[in-house]
């Protein structure tokens, strides 16, 4: 049993050699059958694993056979567990689509193989220097991804991404250093264990925990650290894009989260609340503002990042549940309404919003599916989104202000949405587009039903997936569970749609155009955004010193 | 001392990120600050007048530097190469597309 863990890690990496040798026997489509075979395995070695974790029990494996202070070890328990089928779910499908596309040589495959190799490492390992080299594979096999289609704009995106991540994989190696020398040990358990003895209101200890936050919150983009992310979403080959935004920024934000609850560094969790307010805030406005359909879906997927993170900072269990609830809804309908825009690029070759119309009648399960997205992610019951966001405000119930942010971030995503919308519903467009054929291929159908099926499920039944979630992520804590279906919430929800139509119809008018126009251009350099990066590391450490003082209270 | 040294070696990586328009000077600066950063790592193991980690007979007792930092600075060495290997070819397929390597004009020049 405790072998299965390692397979996770490793099957991946065993088909990837499958998928380099596929270009000698041609007209077998190995490295597409092998790479999809090799998910399927891992989902069923994680059905294998399904009944020991969920009675509680932590499933480790230790590398080589050296216990835990000297080897390294991987641990599966609930929360990685959860985790590694969520990413295994979203690969299935976006390597599905990638098949269908029909663009992608044998390299593709060996590179997306080694990318879930490494966020599957990631998520289970249990020494932090072991999580440092499997952010690093993930992390190249993401530049070469980004790069992949060779398209001037797709380079750039993944130099500039090369670089702040470098910046921040360094501050990464830093915080490892600063840990080394306090403790003496690497395996996240010991150090947590050794440091909660020698009380944790340690200075050292706070500062390698901001080189973490902010290393891996590179990553993670929130955001004062988000600059790489829209170009590198927008650009990268579609099935990529959903990965992306499905999968690996919350891979890492679960580093994030793994790595504060074990050291319980409360004071830097409720820097996380007010961070997560301007990331929702900020991102959605950006959203709002583009006329590059994938540019926009990236920026909702900073937005989104920011309601997770809020939640995350208030920090009580039942907040826990709803940031991670809201994780595994927005892991699912971003990469479907990546995968639905991917396939209008694909059959239109068009991706300007303004651009395309009408597309309703032409291709009808791409409409639907954008649909069950649309109305997920703007939490419009009985979707998934709407169970999440709803339980997000009952846990901020005690912070106002915060809530505010997050409810007109909620108004302008309603808003934006009924903007990307136009490519299916408004006028057909006069130009002539080189497309190929409105007819998408069978695979992409069924990758876009199943998804859009899969969204369905986890919003239907909140109250069942809400006591799921307890038992693997805060390990049953939860006494009571709140209604999601309250009075409240539904007018909240029905007011939230109204003003973002009537936000909507301020947007169509020129002085909201000219508004729109000027939050475009407003765009930082590569040097001004390592700047920012480095400011960031500055500004938390700040933080964290006013309140480990005491000087404010949250 | 050489600590810090070594944090003198991250800023200057620092700043030439920071203000270089170069696209090769600003890999370098990466480069640069890695490097502090590994320099940092193999000081921290380092233990006065040890000798290297290799036990054989008689030597049970010597003062040993810690071989751990070693390891690690040896691992992340191998991924920063990687890194820099493909960083400089992402170089050349832009200077190839726009014929600059100054990050300004190639703003200007995407538009």
């Amino acid at each position: 049993m405790n072998n299965l863990v390692i397979l996770i890690v490793i099957i991946p990496l065993i088909a990837s050699f499958f998928c380099l040798i596929d270009k000698y026997i041609p007209h077998l489509q190995l490295a597409q059958i092998v790479s999809i075979g090799a998910t399927l395995i891992c989902m069923a070695l994680l059905a294998v694993l399904f009944p020991p974790i969920f009675r509680g029990d932590v499933v480790s494996y230790s590398v080589g056979g050296w216990k835990e202070p000297l080897g390294i070890s991987l641990h599966m328990d609930g929360f990685a567990w959860i985790s590694s089928c969520m990413s295994m779910v979203v690969a299935l499908f976006a390597l599905i689509f990638a098949w269908a596309e029909k663009e992608h040589g044998n390299l593709f495959y060996f590179v997306f193989l080694i990318f879930i190799a490494g966020m599957q490492g990631v998520t289970l390992t249990g020494d932090i220097f072991n999580m440092f080299v499997f952010f690093e594979i993930f992390s190249i096999a993401s530049y070469i991804l980004i790069a992949y289609e060779g398209k001037t704009k797709s380079i750039l995106a993944s130099f500039n991404y090369l670089l702040i991540s470098s910046l921040g994989m360094g501050f990464f190696l830093l915080g490892i250093v600063i840990l080394y020398q306090h403790t003496g040990v690497l395996s996240l358990n010991d150090i947590a264990n050794l440091m909660s003895k020698a009380g944790n209101s340690d200075f050292t200890l706070n500062l390698a925990l901001i080189c973490f936050v902010v290393g891996i919150g590179i990553k993670a983009a929130f955001i004062p650290l988000h600059i790489w992310l829209p170009d590198a979403h927008a650009f990268a080959p579609h099935p990529v894009s959903a990965i992306l935004s499905g999968i690996a920024i919350k891979v890492s934000f679960l580093a994030i989260w793994r790595i504060i609850l074990l050291f319980q560094a409360f004071d830097i969790e409720h820097i996380f609340l007010w961070v997560g307010a301007f990331t929702a805030f900020l991102g959605v406005i950006w959203a709002v503002a583009q006329v590059d359909s994938k540019k926009l879906l990236a920026y909702h997927s900073i937005s989104q990042i920011g309601f997770i993170v809020v939640s995350f900072g208030v920090g009580r269990p039942l907040a826990l549940d709803a940031s991670y609830y809201h994780l595994l809804n927005h892991a699912f309908f971003k990469s479907l309404l990546f995968l639905c825009i991917g396939s209008v690029i694909y059959a239109t070759g068009q991706r300007h919003i303004h651009k395309l119309g009408a597309l309703r009648k032409k291709m009808p399960t791409v409409f639907f599916s954008f649909l069950v997205g649309m109305l997920a992610i703007c939490g419009i019951p009985p979707f998934d989104g709407y169970a999440s966001k709803a339980l997000i405000s009952i846990s901020l119930n005690k912070h106002p202000v915060v809530y505010f942010f997050i409810f007109l971030s909620s108004i302008i995503t309603v808003t934006s949405f009924l903007k990307l919308s136009g490519i299916f519903t408004g006028k057909p467009n006069k130009e002539k587009t080189s497309f190929i054929s409105y007819k998408i291929p069978a695979k992409m159908r069924l990758s876009l039903v199943a998804l859009s099926i899969i969204c369905l499920a986890t919003g239907i039944a909140p109250h069942f997936w809400i006591r799921t979630l307890d038992t693997f992520v805060t390990g049953r804590k939860l006494d009571i569970i709140p209604t999601v279906y309250s009075l409240h919430q539904l007018v909240a929800t029905l007011l939230m749609v109204g003003l973002g139509f009537a936000l909507y119809l301020f947007i169509r008018s020129s002085p909201g155009k000219k508004t729109l126009r000027f939050i475009r251009g407003f765009r930082l350099g590569l040097n001004n955004s390592i700047l920012l990066v480095v400011v960031t590391f500055l500004i938390f450490i700040l933080l964290s010193w006013i309140v480990a003082k005491g000087f404010v209270q949250f | 001392m050489l600590f810090f040294l070594s944090f003198v070696v991250f800023l200057v990586g620092l700043y030439c990120v920071m203000t270089r328009k170069n696209l090769l000077k600003i890999v370098m600066g990466i480069v640069i600050m890695e490097y502090a950063v590994n320099f940092f790592l193999v000081l921290l193991g380092y233990r006065m007048g040890g000798v290297a980690p290799i036990v054989t007979k008689g030597m049970e007792n010597a003062k040993f530097v810690d071989p751990l930092p070693q390891a690690m600075v040896l691992t992340a060495i191998v991924i920063s190469i990687a890194t820099l290997a493909f960083l400089v070819a992402i170089c050349v397929r832009i200077y190839q597309k726009y014929n600059t390597f100054d990050i300004t004009e190639i703003r200007k020049l995407k538009g």
